[in-house]
């Protein structure tokens, strides 16, 4: 831990020794520790952010970035944890033992807060970046650029050429007929020309093309060969290459519009995904300290270990089970949920036969404290919401008639009172976790602490 | 001025089914400003019974009584009882910080932490050490600082179990020595029992004295009295060269009996055969002693 003295600055140093003469809690914690180096790592992040979008062509991709500051972040939490874990205060007999378990539990819930807010705050920078390199162009004028180029692919080699023939109606026939004049569009073609060459020029990568360059590319098919030393028979696939080139670069744009325009949605959902992955990840963590301070190693890995691996084996054969087989919401899941779970708590009993029996409660209690919200939650959301699914059509009810091939489906009289009963249930369930948690879980884990640490043993 | 009692224990006793170990019951009364003795052989209770002080093992009977808090309320117990076991644990973290850290959970904040702190660690002579680190400690210098991080909290009682076992001669005597120091130079309440083999070091710093063998109490009192209840005189004697001379010496009329361990003999002697007549008596027979004590006032004498 002494590198974490050195790389603290003086004005930290300072307030660390007046919290520890002052606040033996907050000391402890070490959330200003934490606070420091995540607005550290913050910076450094969304620095990142910031410099790497530097063409619309290589704007970073998201999952670089949530594995960038996915691994900072863990790093940076990882050794707050052990550092904030230095100092045991049960052991030190405070005078209020379950205020401080409320306090460190809300310290972990804060780190996995600031993790999100960290990759909140790079996801915005790198949107604010992205809108600043797109803003000039709206959304309106790259439709129509777009449109363009769309016109030049698939019009085909006449019209690329800045002629095509003209058809005209025949009023007697009522038909289209094909006229031998050929119409030249010099002006329409080079203003599409300098629409698309302007763009390209500012927004494009890799190959760039003028407006001009692009015009003389499509009148003249001799323009390549000219320019590129091709022979003359290869200047029709140049101009194809030129063609592939601008839809690239114009597909670029079109990702970056599309980036900009799920930016919220995306957010909202990594955001969801984020904390859930942080809280897991530091919940297993915080589960190895304690273990290995409790046990060593090979409880550590009886203990710790199996029923994590199980954990694992469950949401793998859940995958299977879910995406793989296409099964939702059925027995078979819940009966498998239900024998994992006695294997889990099968580990954690043979795991810990050797020692003590106050602290086998206290970690089974601890694990609890984690995996009890994960396993319920993966109980409700695969099982008693799976008993819910509301279907909007009934396929039950297919009259048989169809158009085209296509069944024709009736709606389900039902979906409303479905969806309905599927809220309340909602709400209902999330209310029994929290009021679980809060109320029997949490108080019972700070009862065992305090029965372990405090009271006599038999 | 009558001495307060911080803890009085009446009848505690433990038994163990594993190995049918049992602690009869014993009465113990720690008073503030004393230091309680308590000695006997290895596996005999000393450790059992302070863990029950301690609060760290409930006793099959009898009850205890803190004078400091009203009822058994063992978060607000502990906090005002310092207990140092055989095996320390290790710190992490420097050893100055863990001195603040247990001031401060312990009520003692800002300033005057810092000056109690200080204080403290220049009374235990550890004030060069402060800025090391646990593992830079040698095993004299922990059970020094762990008696410092006890201390800083400012206990009510100080439990210590086998504090000297792991020291050298030089530091057990200065180690008790500072204990006693502290506790008559601070300005609260503040009683110590304390546990060990080396029964003269104890006897040295105890007001009190509590000898067990096999669970059993066979002397629980002032140290002082111990003299006064024995109607002989007791000497150890360590004679290496030439027992059957010492033997023949030992057939004094003022000799009642002595029982021989090796080369250790304990004699005991009428009252009127005292400490400087029997030595006297010994050089006039010419035996060669390796060391000598009178143990009518110790504990030694119940050793078998």
């Amino acid at each position: 831990m002494k590198i974490i003295d050195k790389l603290t600055p003086e004005f930290l140093r300072k307030y660390d020794k007046k919290l520890l003469l002052n606040n033996p809690v907050l000391w402890v914690l070490k959330l200003h520790h934490l606070f420091y180096f995540q607005l550290v790592v913050s910076l450094c992040t969304c620095l990142f952010s910031w410099a790497h979008p530097q063409s619309l062509g290589n704007y970073p991709h998201d999952y670089v970035i949530t594995t960038v500051i996915g691994v900072i972040n863990i790093l940076v939490v990882l050794l707050w944890m052990f550092y904030a874990n230095q100092f045991d205060l049960r052991t030190r007999h405070i005078s209020k033992p379950r205020f401080f378990d409320q306090f460190r539990v809300s310290s972990y819930l804060l780190a996995g807060l600031f993790v999100a807010f960290n990759a909140l705050a790079c996801f915005t920078i790198l949107q604010v970046n992205t809108t600043r390199i797109v803003l000039p162009l709206d959304d309106a004028k790259f439709q129509y650029v777009d449109s363009m180029v769309t016109d030049f692919v698939s019009n085909g080699d006449g019209y690329a050429d800045g002629y095509y023939l003209d058809r005209v109606y025949h009023k007697e026939t009522g038909n289209f007929l094909r006229s031998d004049t050929v119409v030249y569009h010099h002006d329409t073609v080079l203003r599409r020309c300098a629409a698309i060459g302007r763009l390209n020029e500012k927004f494009g990568d890799g190959v760039r093309y003028s407006g001009q360059a692009i015009y003389d590319s499509i009148i003249d098919s001799t323009y390549y060969s000219a320019n590129t030393g091709r022979t003359h028979s290869i200047a029709f696939y140049s101009r194809i290459d030129c063609i592939d080139v601008l839809r690239d670069n114009v597909s670029r744009i079109d990702r970056s519009f599309r980036f900009l325009r799920d930016m919220p949605k995306e957010m909202l959902d990594f955001s969801w995904i984020s904390i859930f992955t942080v809280m897991l990840i530091l919940g297993i963590l915080y589960l190895l300290i304690i273990y290995f301070k409790y046990f060593g190693i090979y409880q550590l890995i009886t203990g710790v270990l199996s029923p994590t691996l199980l954990f694992l084996i469950f949401m793998l054969l859940a995958f299977v089970w879910y995406e793989l087989l296409h099964q939702r919401g059925s027995l078979g899941a819940a009966l498998a949920m239900i024998i994992l779970s006695i294997l889990a708590f099968y580990g954690y009993f043979n795991g810990f036969r050797s020692k003590s029996t106050s602290k086998k409660k206290i970690v089974l209690l601890q694990s609890l404290i984690i995996l009890a919200p994960i396993f319920l939650f993966a109980f409700y959301f695969e099982v008693i919401e799976g008993a819910y699914d509301c279907w909007q059509y009934d396929t039950r009810l297919i009259t048989g008639t169809y158009d085209s091939g296509n069944p024709i489906y009736e709606p389900n009289p039902e979906y409303l009172a479905c969806v309905a009963k599927q809220n309340l249930l909602d709400e209902v369930a999330r209310w029994l976790f929290l009021l679980l948690y809060v109320f029997v879980l949490f108080p019972l884990h700070l009862k065992m602490f305090y029965k372990h640490y405090y009271l006599p043993k038999k | 001025m009558e001495t307060e009692i911080l803890l009085k224990a009446t009848g505690v006793g433990k038994r163990y089914r594993k190995d049918g170990f049992e602690l009869l019951p014993i009465d113990v009364s720690l008073k503030a400003g004393e230091v309680t003795g308590l000695v006997g052989e290895n596996g005999n209770g000393k450790t059992t019974l302070l863990t029950i002080l301690a609060g760290l093992l409930h006793p099959d009977k009898g009850d205890l009584n803190y004078s400091f808090v009203d009822g058994l309320p063992w978060d607000k117990i502990k906090m005002e009882t310092g207990y140092i076991s055989q095996s320390l644990r290790t710190w992490t973290g420097t050893v100055y910080d863990n001195l603040h850290f247990n001031a401060t959970i312990h009520g003692v904040k800002g300033e005057e932490n810092k000056r109690y702190v200080d204080q403290l660690i220049k009374d235990l002579g550890l004030w060069e050490y402060r800025l090391l680190d646990w593992s830079e400690l040698s095993g004299g210098y922990k059970m020094r600082f762990e008696l410092a991080k006890v201390l800083a909290g400012k206990p009510k009682l100080l439990i210590l179990d086998e504090p000297l076992a792991n020291l050298d001669i030089k530091a057990q005597a200065s180690f008790l020595n500072d204990l006693r120091n502290f506790q008559q130079g601070i300005d609260y309440p503040l009683s110590i029992i304390v546990s060990s083999q080396h029964l003269y070091r104890i006897e040295e710093v105890s007001d009190h004295i509590i000898f067990l063998r096999k669970g059993k109490c066979l002397y629980n009192g002032p140290v002082n009295d111990l003299k006064g209840s024995n109607e002989s005189m007791i000497y150890e004697l360590v004679v290496v060269e030439n027992h059957e001379l010492l033997k023949k010496a030992l057939e004094h009329s003022l000799i009642e009996k002595y029982s021989r361990d090796g080369n250790t003999f304990i004699v005991y002697a009428k009252a009127e055969m005292d400490a400087s007549s029997f030595l006297q008596h010994l050089i006039y027979e010419k035996i060669v002693l390796q060391a000598y004590r009178d143990i009518t006032g110790s504990t030694r004498q119940f050793f078998e």
